[in-house]
């Protein structure tokens, strides 16, 4: 006798994403694939203190609505493409158009003398450097720019011009939240990117503290220096020679076939006697 | 003497050249030549062919141009090179043109070192061993040389600590190594070339010249070599290439707590200690490649080689951890940071409180060893003075428990106790980090704390007994004043008690005298012991005397009565009956098992014959009011049984002592032999033991608890408290701790003692007496009537001669037998067990020497008593029992004896006299046995000699057995009383006693006749005895 079949499941439909239909205001917004979706899936977008400063200035513009459907889009992957480059966040955004909407987030970069400056304190207080590194700003960071009547952060909305090709009148835009929201989750991972948004890039910046610390000098002492101390030794011999590995094919194991077959055995296999007289 | 030096010279090698002082005379050159002027004493190609040829070597001829440190002139004035072994210092480099040698590699690696040499060499020479060392462990890669005879060359592999080393070589590179000025790269800019590639470039070479020694009689596969010179590997070892690249791996930020010992002036650090956290990088893969940050930011350049951005890395490393270490900050605030100052307490908070999250978060964390052990904090309590105008140091054997004593309190941290200044340090320290007896103590603040309240209302005064109780007994049990929160780790007194504190105190307590009543001379060690035994009882304080077999016991017991009541010529006031014990109205109690009770008896009435014995035991006692029995009575001795029986009536009396022989026996607290012992009341209490009972926990507790009760609390305590961590764990603190409990309490001293050893004679000859049970008496009682009755008939009938004899023979044969065991005489098989009084002996003997792990040999006569023995000792022990008698062949004689002498061999080794009398060596044994006695000594002694052959090393116990009451003990008396007539009185050749057989049989009948206190306790409560003794074995 042929097994029940269990009854079907009451048949529902699947919708793509459920909600957003509701909010919006020129239709549904078209689904893209692989695009840019925030990691923070619900609350606040920005864990750190620094970009929360940076959306602060969003913030400020009170555009209720706007920065929630921001925060759905950047949930929701529209961001397309996002580049943090000096002086601007350029983004392509997918609204409910076909095309997609191009925003950007300017933003004024500091004049080289400013970062020369900037550059001269983190040499000669590594504290600065060592906290960017290990991914944080240090919370004095602002003091740096300050000394040199900079702000690291946008005071306001008029340092920060935001524009976005969407039909959307208001500034910022759901297009531009979503973009500054994942700008914010970028600065969270890597701070050099506030940096970068005000004209130096972190390869840029850190070369120019090694050059300043002045660690990469000649690595060869000059003979003229050490004319004193000719003829003996500088330093500390290393202790040669300890317990011996007792494997002298160790290495030979770790190495790929050489690809070339002598006597019939891949060329490996037949250094291998030699390996192993090496050790004997 | 040539100074020799060397240079690396780019491309060509190793250049030989050489400075000869001889030529300094002959002033500076004078040509114009272009360029480099020749060295003015540089020695020749000839004399560098000698060095070379001195070296084992030949080279080849060339020049070289050398930047060397040469005199300052002004511009364009002669300058001169400055000699490398001069003073003079030089002012600047200039160039000269030497001859050189271009010498193999080989050389460094292969030539002894010649006189002469300059530094250069050695360095060169250390090179050679790091490329050998290369070579031997298969760090390197093949390197094809197509235009080498052999195409086959090496190339080192440098990675993690080779790669290290490598630079560290670099660094370390003799100026003069590099001083050649190549074409292209002319040291005139001063510079020279880089010592890393130099060293790089050696390396290669050193460990090609290695490798190809090492191969050269064993030679590639010519088909391998064809391969290698047509270039057909080297698309593979480009591959190779890359996993054989300079590479240290991954790091991670490391931190190094260290001390500063001396300032950057290298003056010694004095006042406020200070403390370094140094900051550094360590591989991942390899623990011990750690790059310090003072290093990383000199030399950054040539770690760059192996790390990628090392500084960068360290420096986000660094930010990394000032997340969790938010004081790292501070020290990140220069361009370069090493590392950071602590003080005392911010050392203390990062001990405490940083160093473990470091490590959580993938930080390396390397900590002094003394704070991965932390220092142990404790209070120390030492006694001193006393209330009597002699203090405590003066007093002998006169320490009452009741003196009191001041105490002065002090922390201590390990064990070790704190000084006044090292407490005012700890105290005053801001952190609980002091500095002490040359070493970092960090302690718990919470715990100090605790410990110097106490220290404030710690009681200045109290008697001896809380001396020892604090001593011994755990901290729960001791009453609230005296409990500190801290373990006691050390109480200490002065004179006597600090003696008996220590353990030491048969060492230094002041000797008595031997008693004039003793009949005997004691040992040195046994003086020693009566002399603890008696400070003991004027403290009246318990103790175990738990010396080894043989050492004598009994005596150092009845010693110390002896001294305690004086002898029939004292008068009645000896001064050890004095108020602190009582008087000597009152009897000592002695309980000990049956087989022994007879051999107290005997022992009092030989040594201490001037002591009033009672034996209470046996079916003879006297029952009812024991009042007028012990009130004449000295020594009271009983058996653990009759006590037990006896109880209601032996508890009501007071006693002098309670002494426990074979205490073990009550190691069991809940059977009823323990419970008795219990309810006796006496003003002191004794424990004898051979057994090693600090080993056995359980054991242990019982005796203590019975001579010492409540001192190591209760038993369930003691469970948790030491048996349990000892037993389970492993715990030797704990182990230790318990034996410094017990230790005022227990004197032990083995055979095997150096102090006790000198003291020992080379055998210990003893006879111990046994009882007889109801059934030995009674068949014992049978043999004797029969022999009487035949002997009368034969008289009457005139037939004495060869018959008499032969019946007279026969007749004691059986009685010995009797004496042995009754399954013996009756050849019926029957079970052993609890039969026979001197197999009950035999077993308490037995299992003292099992518990030692020492062996035995047991000797008897009988065949067939043999036999039955060997079995049943080997199940009621557990054991195996050799058993060699006249029917076991040779091959299986040599295997036991040579399984006997073994290690770990078979304990118990029984032997028929006849057929293990003669030709064996048995020196494994320290205890042989006599079953039954020999009429002949002579033979009894061959026997013992087995075990006493040259080899053995320690002493031998011999114990012959020998029922009490019976003919054994009075043919004993015989022997021994004649001894020294031994070889006129008895036969010398065998066991022939016609002294025996040619007694009348009225003489024969009282040398057979059963004595009526041979028996033990008798037929309705023997065997009721031995269960009480024995139910733990039984149950075991």
């Amino acid at each position: 006798m042929p097994p029940r079949r269990r009854p079907k499941e009451p048949f529902r439909e699947k919708f793509p994403e459920p909600g957003p239909a509701t909010f919006a205001e020129y239709g549904k917004r078209i689904a893209v694939e692989d695009g840019i979706a925030a990691k923070s899936r619900r609350g606040a977008i920005g864990a750190s203190w620094w970009s929360g400063r940076f959306l602060a200035v969003l913030e400020k513009l009170g555009v209720g609505g706007r920065l929630d459907r921001g925060k759905t889009y950047a949930r929701a992957g529209q961001v397309i493409d996002l580049a943090i480059e000096p002086g601007e966040v350029v983004a392509t955004v997918q609204g409910s158009r076909a095309e997609p909407y191009r925003a950007r987030i300017g933003i004024t970069t500091f004049a080289d003398e400013a970062w020369d400056a900037v550059e001269n304190a983190f040499a000669a207080d590594s504290w600065y450097a060592a906290s960017l590194l290990g991914g944080t700003v240090p919370d004095d960071l602002e003091e740096v720019f300050g000394r040199v009547g900079l702000s690291l952060f946008p005071t306001g909305a008029r340092e920060m011009p935001m524009d976005c090709s969407c039909p959307d009148w208001s500034v910022p835009c759901k297009h531009l939240a979503a973009v500054a929201y994942l700008v914010a989750e970028r600065f969270d991972e890597d701070p050099f990117l506030i940096l970068r948004w005000r004209g130096r890039d972190r390869a840029t910046l850190l070369a120019g503290i090694r050059d300043r610390r002045d660690d990469t000098g000649p690595a060869v002492t000059p003979l003229a220096e050490v004319v004193d101390r000719f003829w003996t030794a500088g330093g500390p011999l290393p202790d040669v020679g300890g317990p011996a590995s007792g494997n002298s094919e160790e290495l030979l194991d770790q190495m790929p076939p050489l690809g070339v077959t002598v006597d019939g055995v891949d060329a490996r296999e037949a250094l291998r006697p030699l390996y192993r007289r090496l050790g004997a | 003497m040539l100074a020799l030096h060397a240079a690396w010279s780019p491309g060509r090698g190793l250049c030989l050249w050489a400075e000869d002082p001889a030529r300094r005379a002959g002033g500076s050159t004078r040509s114009r030549a272009r360029g480099a002027r020749p060295h003015p004493f540089a020695a020749d190609h000839e004399q560098l062919r000698a060095v070379a040829a001195a070296l084992g070597t030949a080279g080849g001829e060339g020049q070289a141009v050398l930047h060397l440190p040469s005199t300052a002139g002004p511009a364009g004035a002669t300058r001169e090179p400055v000699p490398s072994d001069g003073s003079d210092t030089p002012a600047a480099l200039a160039p000269w043109t030497v001859p050189v040698l271009e010498l193999d590699a080989d050389v460094l690696l292969r030539s002894e070192p010649l006189p002469g040499e300059g530094g250069e060499f050695a360095v060169l020479r250390a090179l050679g061993r790091l490329a050998a060392d290369l070579v031997a462990r298969g760090r390197v890669l093949p390197a094809p040389h197509p235009d080498h005879d052999d195409p086959l060359g090496w190339r080192p592999v440098l990675q993690g600590r080779d790669l290290v080393a490598a630079d560290a070589f670099a660094a370390a590179l003799p100026p003069a190594v590099r001083a050649e000025a190549v074409d292209g790269r002319p040291v005139a800019d001063g510079i020279g070339p880089d010592p890393a590639e130099l060293v790089t470039e050696a390396l290669t070479a050193l460990v090609d010249a290695e490798a190809r020694h090492r191969l050269r009689d064993e030679p590639a596969a010519p088909a391998l070599l064809a391969a290698t010179a047509q270039g057909d590997l080297d698309p593979g070892l480009a591959r190779w290439e890359v996993v054989g690249a300079p590479h240290a791996g991954p790091a991670r930020g490391t931190f190094r707590f260290t001390e500063i010992v001396v300032d950057d002036l290298g003056h010694a650090v004095e006042g406020e200690p200070r403390f370094w956290l140094e900051f550094s990088l360590q591989s991942a893969q390899d623990a011990s490649l750690r790059v310090t940050a003072e290093s990383i930011w000199r030399d950054a350049g040539s770690l760059r080689r192996w790390l990628d951005d090392p500084s960068e890395m360290l420096l986000a490393e660094l930010g990394r951890a000032a997340a969790i270490y938010p004081e790292l900050t501070e020290a990140l605030r220069v361009p370069r940071p090493t590392g950071m100052e602590l003080d005392r307490e911010g050392a203390h908070h990062f001990l405490l409180r940083v160093a473990a999250p470091l490590d959580r978060a993938g930080f390396g964390v390397l900590l002094p060893s003394w704070w991965s052990q932390p220092a142990r904090l404790g209070v120390t309590a030492n006694a001193t003075g006393g209330a009597g105008p002699e203090g405590v140091v003066a007093l002998r054997g006169r320490l009452r428990k009741e003196e009191l004593v001041e105490f002065s309190w002090k922390l201590a941290v390990d064990g070790d106790p704190l000084s006044d200044d090292e407490m005012r340090a700890l105290v005053h320290a801001k952190a609980p980090l002091v500095f002490l007896r040359g070493r970092w103590v960090a302690v718990d603040a919470e715990r100090l704390r605790a410990g110097l309240e106490f220290l404030d209302r710690a009681p200045g005064e109290g008697t001896v007994g809380d001396v020892l109780a604090l001593h011994s007994a755990y901290h729960d049990d001791l009453p609230p004043e005296w409990a500190a929160p801290l373990p006691v780790e050390d109480v200490t007194a002065a004179g006597s008690l600090g003696a008996l504190l220590s353990g030491a105190a048969d060492a230094h307590l002041e000797l008595l005298d031997d008693p004039p009543a003793l009949e005997a001379t004691l040992r040195p060690y046994q003086r020693r012991g009566v002399s603890w035994l008696a400070f003991l009882a004027g403290l009246r304080v318990g103790g175990l005397l738990a010396d080894d077999m043989g050492l004598g016991k009994t005596l150092q017991v009845l010693a110390l009565e002896a001294h305690e009541r004086g002898g029939p010529d004292d008068g009645p006031e000896r001064p050890t009956s004095g108020a602190e014990l009582r008087p000597a109205t009152s009897p000592t109690l002695l309980v000990a098992p049956t087989s022994v009770v007879g051999n107290w008896q005997r022992e009092a009435a030989r040594f201490t014959p001037g002591l009033r014995v009672v034996v209470h035991h046996g079916a003879g006692r006297a029952t009812g009011d024991l009042t007028a029995t012990l009130a004449a009575a000295d020594l009271v001795v009983t058996s653990y049984g009759t006590l037990t029986r006896d109880v209601a009536e032996l508890s009501r009396h007071r006693y002098h002592r309670l002494v426990l022989d074979e205490a073990q026996l009550v190691k069991n607290n809940r059977s009823r032999a323990a419970r008795a012992v219990r309810t006796i009341d006496a003003g002191h209490r004794l424990a004898l033991t051979g057994t090693p009972v600090e080993n056995r926990l359980a054991e242990l507790w019982s005796i203590m608890d019975a001579v010492n009760p409540g001192l190591l609390g209760t038993v369930t305590a003691f469970r948790d408290r030491y048996a349990v961590p000892i037993e389970r764990h492993g715990r030797e603190d704990v182990a230790r701790r318990l034996q410094t409990a017990v230790r005022p309490f227990l004197l032990r001293r083995v055979k095997t003692d150096r102090t006790v050893v000198d003291d020992l004679p080379d055998k210990i000859e003893t006879v111990e007496r046994c009882s007889l049970t109801a059934e030995q008496a009674s068949l014992y009682q049978v043999v004797v009537d029969e022999m009487t009755e035949t002997l009368s008939g034969l008289e009457t009938a005139g037939r004495e001669g060869i018959e008499r004899r032969g019946k007279v023979l026969a007749a004691l044969t059986k009685l010995k037998q009797v004496c042995d065991h009754p399954a013996l005489l009756l050849h019926d098989g029957s079970p052993l067990a609890r039969r026979s009084g001197k197999l009950a002996r035999v077993e308490e003997i037995v299992a003292e020497i099992l518990a030692a792990g020492e062996k035995a040999l047991l000797f008897t006569q009988f065949t067939e008593f043999g036999d039955a023995l060997a079995p049943y000792l080997a199940r009621r022990f557990g054991v195996e029992v050799l058993w060699l008698h006249g029917g076991t062949s040779r091959r299986a004689r040599d295997r036991m004896v040579e399984a006997f002498q073994s290690d770990g061999g078979p304990p118990l080794f029984l032997l028929s006299l006849k057929a293990g009398g003669t030709g064996l060596t048995l020196t494994a044994a320290q205890h042989v046995i006599h079953l039954d006695r020999w009429w002949n000594p002579a033979v009894e002694d061959q026997a013992t000699d087995r075990a006493f052959r040259i080899g053995q090393k320690r002493t031998v116990q011999v114990r012959k057995l020998v029922c009490g009451g019976t003919v054994e003990e009075r043919i004993d008396d015989l022997i021994e009383g004649k001894r020294t007539l031994a070889g006129q009185v008895i036969g010398e050749g065998g066991d022939d006693p016609d002294w025996l057989t040619g007694l009348s049989t009225d003489e024969l009948r009282r040398v057979v006749a059963l004595d009526p206190g041979a028996t033990d306790d008798g037929g309705d409560d023997g065997g009721d005895d031995d269960d009480d003794e024995l139910d733990d074995d039984d149950a075991a």
